[in-house]
């Protein structure tokens, strides 16, 4: 339907069922490091501090990660880290002066990334065209 | 017809001369505005509603679980206190604890919600991704 082009077929998808015990030794620490960290930051932060910024990065996490996850291709590109860190300076300000001037902020309105990474896609397809 | 979101990219574009290359930054925008409507609207937002679903089981209801729990922990704490016709509640350490739990019990749901949220953020640009981009 949209900017198709940019998939690459050799893709490793994730299967839950098809976990090898190496893969349950890769995922559990790290998960467990996850919740330890989050619980640790959750009890050493206000509320406030924790809803806002610590949602704000681990979301930008998500959404980036996820980006550099889809753009496998332009990895050894010096143009695609650039444009990653310009992205991420926008996204970051934005945020940044949106956290800073609202009184009130829930972690779910944090949802509409969702909507940055088909801008994302499309800047990186138009900047960097696939061969 | 036009929407009022491509009428508002019109009046930018005519207004602030945003496309000096016969329209080419319009269908940027145009083209960017149609794959949020279809992609974000059709498949992101409803993996992320699905994932945040309070109905059904998930790290959501953890985060229920633990949120009920602080606030049983706090009216506990707050009948002992009016059964016992305290004056000074904090004095007692039957409160103290009640207040105490709750407090934990409230930040461990807001870990829940965070993961929650987190993880229906990560299903919702995953299924962008394996449905429409």
């Amino acid at each position: 339907m949209v900017m198709s082009t940019s998939k690459t077929n050799h893709r490793r998808r994730f299967d839950p069922n098809a976990l090898t015990v190496r893969d349950v030794l890769t995922i559990v620490p790290l998960v467990l490091a996850f919740v330890a960290v989050s619980i640790f930051f959750a009890f050493s932060v206000s509320d406030e501090v924790y809803i806002r910024w610590g949602g704000l990065a681990l979301d930008s996490a998500i959404v980036f990660g996820l980006f550099i996850k889809y753009s496998r291709q332009f990895l050894r590109e010096r143009r695609f880290w650039g444009l990653t860190l310009a992205l991420l300076a926008v996204h970051l300000v934005a945020f940044i002066l949106i956290l800073t001037h609202v009184e009130e902020w829930k972690l779910v309105w944090f949802t509409p990334m969702a909507a940055e990474l088909p801008l994302f896609l499309f800047i990186r397809n138009r900047i960097l065209p696939i061969d | 017809m036009m929407s009022t979101i491509e009428c508002t990219i019109q009046f930018a574009v005519s207004r602030f001369g945003l496309a000096p290359n016969n329209g080419q930054s319009y269908s940027f925008v145009k083209q960017w505005w149609k794959d949020v409507k279809n992609c974000v609207g059709g498949v992101g937002l409803p993996a992320i509603e699905n994932a945040l679903n309070p109905f059904s089981l998930g790290i959501g209801t953890a985060a229920d679980a633990a949120s009920s729990m602080s606030q049983a922990s706090l009216a506990g704490a707050a009948s002992w206190s009016v059964s016992q016709g305290l004056t000074v509640p904090l004095r007692s350490s039957i409160v103290r604890a009640g207040v105490g739990s709750a407090e934990t019990f409230g930040k461990l749901s807001g870990v829940a919600t965070m993961a929650n949220v987190v993880y229906g953020l990560g299903a919702g640009v995953v299924a962008e991704w394996n449905g429409c981009l």
